[in-house]
């Protein structure tokens, strides 16, 4: 059983990373910036609303100078404008022209795949279901383990901001935000597969949902609650 | 305006209990995320502030959760379990308004690329811009109730704050809606070149082309296309990139330095310096002041976005409304009376084209006769039949079916009258019989089997499938065990409809181009014995066929240039005789199967 589940996590990353490498291969430069400017929101977002409201409250609560909490206030704000900046230029002007590249790489040696293929593999619905419509999505899917990756980062960057916060006040908070964290994981895990299940199904033979359903909205719930 | 209630209407029609659950999990969710964010944060500031009830801070906590629980428990039912379900049938309702709108439009729509690229931006855009409306008019009156209670909270604590809460309006309003107009730009304009990328990666990939692909240089010039598309993506990005990215830019963070900066400095000026406020007081204040600015962007957002839906749903409409150029006449007419057919003066051009097709046809087909439709390539003989079904109107003159005009009759059931075989004639991924009926298929199985066997293919089909054979499916689309057969014998099924349907004409383009000389001869046969009472017109390139007919009709550069009967056009010494004396010539010199005198024995 662990063999077979660490078996499937190795193939799970390989596939991942296996896609990165491609998506690194021809645009560097998206996956670059796209995981900076992240890690630079996932600071500056801690630093804005957690960071900046504990100091104003602070300042409030011990009668601290106005003209501190202006200072504090200006620098929260200039960071956020700086990265709105850079990020705005990213995402609406690089990215989209990034993201052409790679769907022109990814689907010109898919194509020279696609023409070495028997005829024959044609005829099976099985194979066409398979390879073909995920030669046909390879870029967009591409670009998916690139989102993952980077939510795993920003969550990451946020997670690790937010513990250095939680630490400088009170040690004990920690605990309960690695309970909540502990728990959270779990949930996350089981109800993803369902739903992994429910929509391949879904893909593969257009079915109901149903029968998953009912597990699906235990654990979500569970995932919320913790 | 119209456009969104269009939307509303549609999505209400499709699923209306799911517009009322759309409504009331929304509103639910608004209405924790103020409690959570705006009241139960200041109530517990202020406890500790003042020293307040511990017990009482735990119940309400645990309340809390508990309101927190069983709304997470209706959104995980609606959002898992519900919407998914009901979504198969409300997007089947969305599809089916464009696939019977693609079913009515005039073939000639097919030639425009204007057309297809409002067709494609209709079909990929449509199902999400009916969910995104429908969402946006839940949210619209969700927040206009959340709005209403927050401004009256945010009053009573400090009138000026209201103000700041009102100034990102503003902002969002004006900057939002060029940033729309941008990337509606931008998206009109990348329409063309996703369709061609699209329509190469489709190509590509198809068994259809996959010969070809193959066997030529099809495959770099494919490539060439695909590659000059996405350079023209990049362009277009170019071009509106910038504007866009600043648009955004000020969108966003002009509205978060009012909301939340600001609204930071006046919370504390008055907490600090002016000493008004408590520490719970300052956190409702901040809260209810972002959260209503939030609400109020979100308000203009949505307005916003209507905005851009209505320019979207727009061209869903247009396709919706798109009216036929040819419209439907009153008059009845029945396939079972013998049919009379004459083209009086007619003239035909293509759309873009100035040299008429068809030039100056004059021609009559009386009832129950027979004729035959032969020429070279490009003469305009299936751009008559593609008139005379109306598939096309005329540019010029007027054909009649039985003295009338056939625009005076009702067009689907003029078209009715037709039992048709196209030159290209398309299987689908159907069983036999749904293929030979095109229809759904009832008890016709004597019906199916004497047309399969008429067209020559029954026999083969018993031999390979055995006796149920009318429901094996063809082609392997859907199916491991579907059946393929050659192109010949496709064609058969193909022509076994033309037996089958009972219209008053049988109209056959080159039906027979897949079939060897004497499966053709007998086809033919067949057909003119099953068409007894038919009048039938039939394009073909073998003259021997053409031989079978009551009259010919030869066609040369759009014009009627010869016609009677074998005997009368072969004593001409025109067009018809050189065509048949070369194609016979073709044949003895060939040595295939089929000898010169073989050759004559068909056409005798």
């Amino acid at each position: 059983m662990v063999i077979r589940l660490m078996k499937k996590s190795n193939s799970v990353l390989s596939n991942n990373l296996f896609m990165l490498k491609e998506v690194i291969g021809v645009i560097p430069l998206y996956v670059i910036g796209t995981f900076c400017l992240t890690i630079a929101r996932a600071i500056v977002n801690a630093y804005v609303n957690v960071y900046l409201i504990k100091y104003v409250v602070d300042a409030i609560q011990f009668k601290a100078q106005y003209q501190d909490i202006l200072v504090s206030v200006f620098w929260a704000a200039a960071a956020f404008l700086l990265h709105k900046l850079l990020e705005s230029g990213f995402i609406n002007i690089l990215a989209p022209k990034m993201t052409q590249k790679l769907n022109y790489s990814m689907q010109m040696s898919l194509f020279c795949k696609a023409r070495e293929i028997d005829i024959e593999k044609y005829d099976q619905p099985q194979f066409y279901n398979d390879f073909i419509l995920s030669m046909q999505n390879a870029d967009a899917k591409a670009i998916d383990v690139v989102d993952t990756i980077n939510t795993l980062i920003y969550n990451l960057t946020s997670i690790s901001a937010m513990v250095a916060i939680i630490a400088s006040i009170d040690t004990i908070g920690l605990v309960f935000a690695l309970i909540n964290v502990t728990f959270a994981y779990f949930i996350n895990i089981k109800t993803a597969k369902p739903t992994i299940k429910r929509n391949w199904s879904l893909y593969r033979q257009g079915g109901s949902a149903n029968m998953y359903d009912e597990f699906s909205i235990f654990l979500s719930m569970l995932k919320k609650f913790g | 305006m119209n456009n969104i209630i269009y939307a509303l209407k549609t999505s209400w029609k499709a699923s209306p209990s799911r517009v009322i659950l759309e409504f009331i999990v929304r509103l639910l969710y608004r209405l924790y995320n103020v409690y959570h964010t705006v009241f139960l944060l200041g109530y517990v500031f202020n406890a500790i502030e003042n020293d307040g009830n511990v017990y009482y801070l735990f119940l309400l906590v645990g309340i809390s959760i508990i309101l927190m629980v069983a709304y997470d428990y209706l959104a995980a039912w609606y959002y898992n379990a519900y919407k998914p379900y009901v979504d198969q049938d409300v997007f089947r309702e969305y599809n089916m308004l464009i696939y019977k709108k693609a079913a009515e439009v005039d073939l000639e729509c097919y030639e425009n690329p204007e057309f297809y690229n409002k067709y494609t931006k209709t079909l990929n855009e449509m199902a999400y811009r009916f969910e995104s409306v429908l969402s946006d008019a839940v949210e619209t009156a969700v927040d206009i109730l959340m709005n209403s209670y927050l401004f009256a909270v945010i009053f009573q604590l400090d009138v000026f704050a209201v103000a700041i809460c009102f100034v990102p309006l503003f902002i969002k309003y004006i900057i939002g809606k060029k940033l729309n107009t941008e990337r509606f730009k931008l998206f009109t304009d990348n329409v063309e070149h996703n369709r061609r990328k699209d329509y190469i990666k489709r190509t590509v990939y198809l068994k259809d082309y996959s010969k070809e692909i193959r066997t030529s240089n099809i495959f770099s010039l494919l490539n060439e296309k695909f590659k000059t598309a996405s350079y023209e993506i990049m362009r277009n990005i170019q071009k509106y990139g910038v504007k866009i990215a600043v648009l955004d830019f000020f969108n966003t963070s002009l509205v978060v330095i009012f909301t939340y900066f600001i609204a930071i400095l006046y919370a504390s000026y008055r907490a600090l310096v002016a000493q008004t406020l408590s520490i719970g007081d300052y956190i409702i204040l901040v809260n209810a002041v972002s959260r209503l600015s939030a609400l109020l962007v979100g308000f203009v957002d949505k307005i916003l976005r209507f905005n851009e839906n209505s320019k979207y749903i727009s061209n869903i409409r247009d396709f919706i409304d798109l009216k036929s150029k040819m419209p439907s006449g009153k008059d009845h007419i029945s396939g079972n009376l013998p049919i009379r057919i004459e083209f009086k003066n007619v003239y035909y051009t293509y759309p873009g084209q100035v040299k008429p097709c068809l030039d100056n046809i004059n021609l009559s087909v009386g009832a129950g006769e027979k004729i035959a439709i032969v020429g070279l390539n490009g003469a305009g003989k299936t751009t008559l039949v593609k008139l005379l079904m109306r598939l096309y109107d005329v540019s010029e003159g007027e054909i009649l079916i039985n003295g009338t005009n056939i625009k005076d009759y009702d067009k689907n059931e003029y078209r009715a009258i037709f039992s048709t075989v196209f030159q290209d004639f398309r299987i689908f991924a159907a069983t036999v019989a749904e293929n030979v009926l095109l229809d759904t298929v009832g008890k016709k199985d004597n019906e199916i089997d004497d047309a399969l066997s008429n067209s020559g293919i029954y026999q083969t089909l018993i031999e390979k499938c055995g006796e149920h054979f009318r429901d094996k499916v063809l082609t392997k689309e859907f199916d491991n065990e579907g059946l393929v057969l050659s192109g010949g014998e496709f064609q058969k099924i193909a022509i076994a409809r033309a037996f089958i349907k009972r219209g008053g004409v049988a109209v056959l383009d080159e039906p027979s181009s897949a079939l060897d000389p004497i499966a053709e001869k007998e086809m033919f046969e067949k057909l003119l014995s099953a068409c007894k009472d038919k009048t039938v017109i039939f394009i073909s390139h073998r003259l021997s066929a053409a031989a079978l007919a009551d009259r010919i009709y030869v066609m040369d550069n759009g014009r009627i240039a010869e016609h009677g009967t074998h005997e009368q056009l072969m004593g001409l010494k025109g067009i018809y005789y050189k065509m048949y004396v070369k194609q016979n010539k073709r044949f003895s010199n060939s040595g295939d199967s089929v000898d010169e005198e073989e050759q004559f024995s068909l056409v005798e």
